[in-house]
This record gives structure tokens, sequence and C-alpha cells, in this order.
């Protein structure tokens, strides 16, 4: 059916989404193709179970992605043998896709949770909709099929081939209409998207000293902090912090919900969370019915007992 | 200035909840309410402030029982509000939907900008933008906090994963926004009343030209093949009231992680 | 052209009749038109064509957007959002009473619901801590602003308040419903708040410190401080010690929870803890805390003063069946319409003013 499954590897590679490619690719003696921006991670991508790679340098404040998108058209329309295309759903590759999916005239399915193939070799994507209401199974139609895939869904496999075949390009086209006049990058500590630990803070936090407090608890155990929208706009934390309506999804082993509420919309970005724990002093707070472990009790409180027992150095069972 | 503007906006369910499919998963769109989507309100509120002396056209392609939600827009503000509505075009995925809308630009005339949100509250796609973009040969800017006009350019804030990136771009060009990016004004007894005797446009496949072929289900490049229902994500865990072992848990589960 | 969310509002009733006996409204006039859900009908009726007149306009009107039937609703429908739009549409279509019309003129030429601007009262600048007085006390309660005021001296607290202190909006929107006109205004207070670099911002008028809390954030607006009401304030003054009773009152007295407090803060403690300990023996009115019976609003007052006159007489009433001889209230709103029916024998008593008569 199709020949290859290229996989975008942003400057942050989503190897899960290599590996499962190679597992897919498997089924129907298809190869994985994958396109880095970074030579490094062209090589590392072998490892995960690439068959061969391609590396487009991009240069550091390049940021016109219609370009990437025509560049892309181009090199699939010809010399590629491309029939399925993965990336991770990182912001910047949510809006690059739609534009190749539209000069490819293929179907797209955004923000996949499960990938498979169907009795043709067909893919089968799985994806949420409706505030995680509903689930549905999308197949694309036509000879080309793309999916933007939830990053860290599936995990990296390593494979003993460690070296292929790498080939270098360069963008020629550079009329770009959409440049980068400064980036200000945040720092690790208070990066959501990849942290496994969040502390978060919503309107119940009370007063912008509040969350400076609940910010050194976060420090003291390693999480990073979040926010609400309602928390971010009564000044209380600074809008880096925000969840759930940033387009930053975040997805933690632990999500901790100090003083919130639980607004549809906050719910419907922390949802990615393995585990939610929510301390409202309001027992019937929504976040209730969505948290796997609820405390019923004043959130600096219950903080401030964990600080406690940190400082005595006991550590419960 | 003379500026013009289109904001491209959806009518989305009031509720999720209530949302009912037909047999082919297309959605019941006649069957319920509906409300502006969420981004789109950041959309239209950023084309309001740049708009000077020019205009701010609202367009959307949704069916009839939408009308309201695009009247209610003159009222806020717009200059002009045109629905595109057409039974051939129910169930269009991101791909046909970016069709109709482009073919609807097209024949509107030029545009400074294109303003959007960066997804709906029921698709949760996010695709529309940049297809439309491409459809018309634009660039395309997800996820921007803010848009300001400059002298020779605008300039933009970009909300990324690693950071905050703030770029120059050359209109006309596609510009979707996070929620709440700018908080929309409310319907004005000043504006209602410059509203009153403005109606909402409709145009329909055969206005834009359209094959019946371009359009809805059959315009489309994805295919639903079946759709779940998720229990909503309740988890409905236990509920602890005594602060002490509250904390402890807490501990012990971010422990039982290989945190602190 | 009401919206789709209000219309599913109207829908949503179920006629168990609940809200019957909770309407303050209804409760004194007995007309079945005044209930919530005879509103809601009526807004049915117009979305299937019948034309939208003056005589339902009014009806519109006669609503103390008091929250009582939002509260207790079991279909948890929300009688105030489309009645709120109903009012909308009346003034765009000028269908609205002629006595809303002019207290609407007077917000327009005076800022108030009165026609008259507001006093200033203490001092201006910045501080940590700024009190929001409001228009009712500020012009028609002024007792009871300047014993608030002088308990924050007596506690040694340096506080400023707003130089010609601009509307919160409040009266406004629930006068025209929530319009951009009335997030301008929003807006204008806010921005003069947060010049003050407050860091609490104690609000006297519990209707004030609402729209503050639920609609700022709502509309984009925000502020810098925190939104404190003034008896959360002055009781942590009294508990941190600051306050001092030097001269206890006596006798008994019930405490009428204000619409704002009762509902929309569910702070029922706070105005009794003080109470108590001035020294009155407090029993209970037959509705009261959450379920509390509205007294009428000063805005209300403004434009349909006889029916207020009768609710406030109706929850004095509630009080008569009780073996108190006063009725504390911590609301300028409560005071200016419970003020002038007070039947004889009984007290209304203005707590902050007492808390500043007993304090040194």
């Amino acid at each position: 059916m199709c020949k290859e499954i290229l996989v975008i590897c942003p400057e942050r590679p989503d190897w899960g989404l290599v590996s499962k490619a190679a597992e897919l690719a498997a089924c129907f003696q298809g190869e994985v193709h994958v396109l880095a921006f970074r030579k490094e991670s062209a090589r590392e991508a072998f490892s995960y179970g690439a068959d061969r790679a391609d590396v487009l340098f991009l240069g550091e404040d390049f940021m016109d992605d219609s370009i990437l998108a025509r560049w892309l058209r181009g090199k699939i329309c010809g010399e590629w043998r491309t029939g399925i295309i993965l990336a991770p759903a990182t912001i910047r590759m949510r809006g690059m896709m739609p534009m190749l999916a539209n000069m490819l005239e293929a179907g797209l399915t955004a923000d996949c949770t499960e990938l498979a193939l169907d009795g043709d070799g067909r893919l089968l994507q799985t994806r949420p909709a409706f505030g995680n209401s509903l689930l549905a199974c999308i197949q694309s139609i036509g000879a080309r099929q793309m999916a933007t895939v939830r990053p860290g869904i599936y995990r990296g496999r390593k494979y003993d081939k460690a070296e292929g075949i790498i080939r270098e390009n360069r963008l020629e086209d550079t009329d770009d209409r959409i440049r980068q006049i400064s980036f200000e990058k945040l720092s690790e500590e208070c990066s959501l998207w990849q942290a496994d630990l969040i502390l978060a803070g919503g309107a119940g936090i009370g007063s912008k000293e509040g969350f400076s407090w609940l910010a050194r608890v976060a420090e003291r155990l390693g999480a990073a902090l979040g926010a609400t929208r309602m928390a971010v706009n009564l000044g209380y934390a600074p809008y880096r912090c925000q969840v759930g309506q940033t387009g930053i999804a975040v997805h933690p082993e632990i999500y901790i919900a100090a003083g919130i509420s639980g607004a549809v919309q906050h719910l419907a970005g922390i949802m990615g969370a393995e585990k939610i724990i929510a301390v409202n002093k309001d027992a019937h707070a929504p976040i209730f019915d969505y948290a796997d472990y609820g405390i019923v009790a004043d959130w600096r409180e219950v903080m401030e007992e964990m600080e406690e027992i940190l400082t005595k150095g006991g550590y419960p069972g | 200035m003379k500026r013009k503007l289109l904001v491209l906006v959806k009518a989305v369910p009031l509720e999720a909840g209530e949302v009912a499919m037909n047999s082919d998963f297309c959605i019941a769109r006649d069957r319920i309410s509906h409300q502006l989507n969420l981004a789109d309100m950041a959309a239209l509120e950023a084309a309001f402030r740049l708009r000077g002396e020019g205009t701010v056209t609202v367009l959307t392609m949704a069916a009839e029982s939408a009308r309201d939600v695009l009247a209610e827009l003159l009222a806020r503000g717009a200059d002009r509000a045109v629905m595109v509505s057409d039974s051939q075009m129910a169930g269009a995925d991101t791909y046909a939907t970016a069709a109709v809308l482009a073919a609807a630009i097209r024949k509107m005339g030029f545009f400074d900008l294109i303003l959007c949100g960066r997804r709906t509250m029921d698709g949760e796609t996010g695709q529309v933008p940049g297809e439309v973009a491409a459809a018309l040969g634009l660039g395309c800017i997800t996820n921007a906090s803010s848009l300001e006009a400059e002298s020779e350019h605008f300039s933009c804030t970009r909300i990324l994963e690693q950071g905050i990136v703030r770029l120059a771009v050359q209109v006309p060009a596609v510009v979707s926004f996070c929620e709440y990016a700018y908080p929309l004004r409310l319907p004005g007894l000043r504006a209602r009343k410059v509203s009153v005797g403005k109606k909402v446009e409709i145009l329909t496949a055969a206005d834009l030209g359209l094959e019946p072929c371009k359009c809805g289900l059959s315009g489309s490049r994805t295919k639903v093949m079946r759709v779940a229902q998720l229990e909503k994500g309740l988890r409905k865990g236990p509920k602890e009231t005594n602060v002490t072992i509250g904390a402890e848990k807490i501990l012990s589960l971010i422990r039982e992680k290989g945190h602190v | 052209m009401m919206s789709q969310l209000a219309d599913k509002h109207a829908d949503k009733c179920r006629f168990c009749w609940m809200c019957r006996h909770l309407c303050p409204v209804q409760l004194q006039t007995g007309k079945e038109v005044n209930t919530p859900r005879a509103k809601a009908l009526l807004l049915s009726m117009v979305r299937r064509g019948k034309v939208y007149d003056e005589s339902m306009a009014e009806v519109m009107y006669e609503c103390l957007l008091c929250d009582a039937c939002t509260d207790n609703c079991a279909t948890g429908y929300q009688p105030p959002l489309y009645i709120r739009e109903a009012r909308t549409e009346a003034i765009l279509n000028d269908l609205a009473p002629k006595a809303v019309s002019e207290v609407l003129d007077r917000i327009e030429q005076t800022g108030t619901i009165y026609g008259t601007e507001k006093k200033s009262y203490g001092k201006t600048g910045k501080a940590e801590t700024l009190v929001y007085l409001g228009e009712v006390a500020a012009v028609a309660v002024p007792g009871m602003a300047k014993a608030l005021l002088s308990l924050l001296d007596k506690a040694g607290v340096s506080y400023t308040v707003l130089e010609q202190e601009p509307a919160s909006g409040v009266m406004l929107g629930d006068l025209t419903g929530y319009v951009e006109e009335v997030r301008q205004q929003a807006e204008i207070c806010a921005g003069a708040i947060n010049g003050t670099e407050a860091k609490e911002i104690v609000v006297l008028d519990s209707y004030d410190a609402e729209i503050m809390v639920q609609k700022y954030p709502e509309w984009g607006i925000g502020l810098k401080g925190t939104v404190v009401t003034a008896t959360a304030y002055i009781r942590r003054l009294l508990k941190d010690g600051r306050l001092k009773i030097a001269r206890k009152a006596e006798g008994c007295a019930v405490y009428h929870d204000d619409d704002r407090l009762a509902r929309t803060f569910q702070e029922f403690t706070e105005a009794r803890d003080i109470a108590r300990e001035l020294g009155y023996e407090l029993v209970e009115m037959f509705h009261h805390e959450r379920l509390a019976k509205s007294c009428g609003t000063s805005l209300a007052k403004a434009y349909m003063p006889e029916l207020v006159k009768r609710i406030a007489a109706g929850r004095w009433e509630d009080m008569l069946r009780t073996k108190a001889e006063i009725m504390l209230t911590a609301s300028p709103q409560a005071y200016e319409c419970l003020a002038e029916t007070v039947p004889e024998g009984r007290k209304l008593v203005d707590l902050f003013e007492a808390l500043d008569g007993g304090c040194v």
C-alpha cells in the first residue's frame, strides 16, 4: 500500500513516534524515513528504528513554516516515496502540517492518541474530541495519510541498527514574510509541557503572596509551577505558568491542583496527566470529579503540613 | 489606515454533553444551541483593535441555526457578517472546510489580515487556519497572543512550548489566536443601535461556484470510522478531609514516581 | 434578540414552582407574573412570535436580581441571566418603564443612581489598603461609610479611598444588562483601583464586591489587589486584636444577610461573630444565610420605591416573628431599604456604626 512513513522530528524529537512508525512499517514491509532539523537528531533516529534520514538545516531564527511546507511538498511529490506523514503534535507542527496537507490535498488528523493499521494497511487514527467526551477513529482518503500525534504517547524503543544514510538539505526559498525579532526562552524549571510533576494553583490561592508561597513549595518538591487562567488574570501568577488555554498541553505523571475549582477549559488541558490530586476547601468543586485523589481542606494548611513532614525528614511509607 | 480585516469564526455547541450525532458521525447541528467559539473571541477583539478606519468582516461556514451567533457579532461591532450555509456542506472535514472558506474569501476580495481562533471547542483540530492559509497561498502564524500594527509590518507574539517568540509579519497573512488573548467586548447599546438593519449575508455553494463533490462529506479527505463515548474523564477518586493524612498521601504518591 | 444561552435557561424550567416560595417580589405582590418561571414563559412566547411590549418589559424590571431562585433551582437554571438580557432588549427598543429611563439618565449625568455626585471621604493616594465605599454608602448611607473608615483609623490601618470614586458598573449592569458600556465603566474603575497599588481592596457594598470578583475576570479586567468584604476585613481586625471593644451593646438581634454576601460569597459567620462580640444576643429569621430573603436593593428602590417599600416591610415581618428587637445589617443597600419601614418599637442598626460606637 504505502511505501514509506515519514516522521518529522523537530527540535526535541519524539523518539516514541519513530519507534511506533517502525512497528507500523514492519507490518507492510515499509520503511521509516526521518526528517530532522539537526544532524545529531538524524543520527540518533536510527537507533529508534529509522531506515533512512534527511536533515534540513534551518536558520536559528527560521519561523515561516509555510516555506517548510512548500519544501516538503516538493520532496514528497518528487523523489520521496512517502505514503504516511507523522509529526508530534507540538504547536509548530500543528501549524505546519495543515499547510502541507492542503498542498498535498491529503487528509490530516490532529493530536492522535493512538495509531494502528487496518487489514488493508491503511492508518487508523484515534483522537479525543469535544473536551475528551468522544473518541473518534479516523481514516484518510487518498494516496497520502497524515497525522499529528500527541507527544509522549509512545515509548522510544532502541533498535540495534545504529546508523544509516543521512542526506543533507538546505532551503533555497528564503523569502520569508514572517521573521523572528526575538525569542524569550522559558527557563527549564517552569517548562510545563515536559514536566513530570506540576503543582498548580487557581483563584483560590487568593493573592500574589500566596502564589509566591506556592512557588516555594513547588521548588522544594521539584515540581513545575502551574496556574489557571483565572489566577493569571487576577495577576497572581505570570502568564507562562498558565495551563489549559495557552495551547500548551501538559502531560505530567502527577498534577496537583491547589485551590482550583475546575473550569471545563482547565480540565481539558490537564486530562493528559497520569494522576490528578485536588486540594480544595469546597467539597463540591467540580475538580474532585476529575481527580484520582482529593483532599477537602484549605490548600495552605495541606502544603504547610507537607513542608513540615519534609522538614522532619520523615517520609510516610 | 483603512485595513480590511477578516475574522473566521465558528458557532460551536453550547454544551459538549448535549451533542447528538447522525448515523454518518456528523454532528446534528440543527438540533442544538450554539455559542461563539472561545478562541475566536480573542481574534475578533484583536481585529476590532486593529480596525482604525477600516472594516471587520466575520465569516463562517455553518448550518442555518448558527445565524443568531453571527448576528450577535454585528451587535458587538462587526461591520459585515457572512455565513456560507448549504446542506451540501454538512460533514466537512478541515480540508473541505478550508476549501469553502478560501472560495468565499476569494469571492469577497482582498483582506490585509485573516484572523481566527487557534482551535474550536468542538472539533479541537486547530487545522483550519493553516489549511486556509495554504489554500490562499499565505503564511500562517498559529497560537498568537498578541498582534499589533507597526509602521512597516505587524508585530506578533506567538507562544511556543520552549518560549515566547516575537515576529515581524508582512501582510496578507493568517493569524490564529489563543483563547483569552484579548477579552472580547460585549454587545454594546450604541453598537446595537448602529447594527440595526444590518443582516447576516448568506452564501451557498452555487454562489461560490463550488461543485457538490468539493463540499462537505464528499469533499473531505478524512472519514470518521467510528465514535466512542468517553466517561468525560471522570476519575472520582476518594476524598480525604484530614489534612495530615492528605499531606502524607500526596508525598507518598510523589515519592512513588521517584520525585522529592 | 437574546443569546442562545439565555434562551436555553429560559426553557430549562421544569415548573416545579419552588422559586415561588423564595422570590421576594412574588411573595409581596402575590402576582404569578412576578415569579421567575413566569418571566421564562414570557420570553419563550417572545421567541415564538409574541411581541415584546412595555408590559413585559415592566415585568422584567420587577425583579431584584437577588439570585435566591438561581441558588435554589432544581434544574440549575439562572433567571438573572435572561432577565438581564431582556432588560437590554427593553432599553434598546425603548420599552423600559419611564422610571427606569430616568435612573439611567441620572447615571449618565452624575455617575450615581441618585442624581448627585459622590461625596469624598478620607484620604486619597497610594496605600496598601484601599477602601471602596460604593455609591449607596457615599450618598445615601453616609453613617456606614464614616463608621467603617473610623474603625480603620482606630485600628491604625493606613488606607486610601479613591478620588471621585468611579462606579464599579454594578448599577448600570443590573439596569441595562451586561453591555459593553458596563464593561467600559468597570475598566475605568479597575484602572483607578490599580493606580493606588493597593494590595487589599476592602469593599463595603457586597454588590460592588460581586461584580469585581465575578465579572471583572470574565471580562478580562484584572485587579492587582485582593477583594475583601468589609465584614470579613473588620472581623479580622477584631480577631487580631487591632480593634478592641470597650463598651458592649445589648439586646436581642437578628442579622439580615444581604443577597450577595449570602449567595455569591456565602459569608455568614463574619458579621454574626462581630455582633456576638459586641454583646448582642442573636436569633435567626425564618429565611437566613443562603436562603436569605432580599429586603430590596437601592437600584430597585430608585425606580420602584413603592414596591421596594413593601418588600422591605416583608423582611420586617420576618423579624417580627422572632423575639428580637433589633435588626442588624452590614449592607448599605439593605440599610437604605429597611430604614423606611422600621416597625414601632423595633430598631435598625448599622453593624459598623454599632461597632464603631463600642470601640475606642
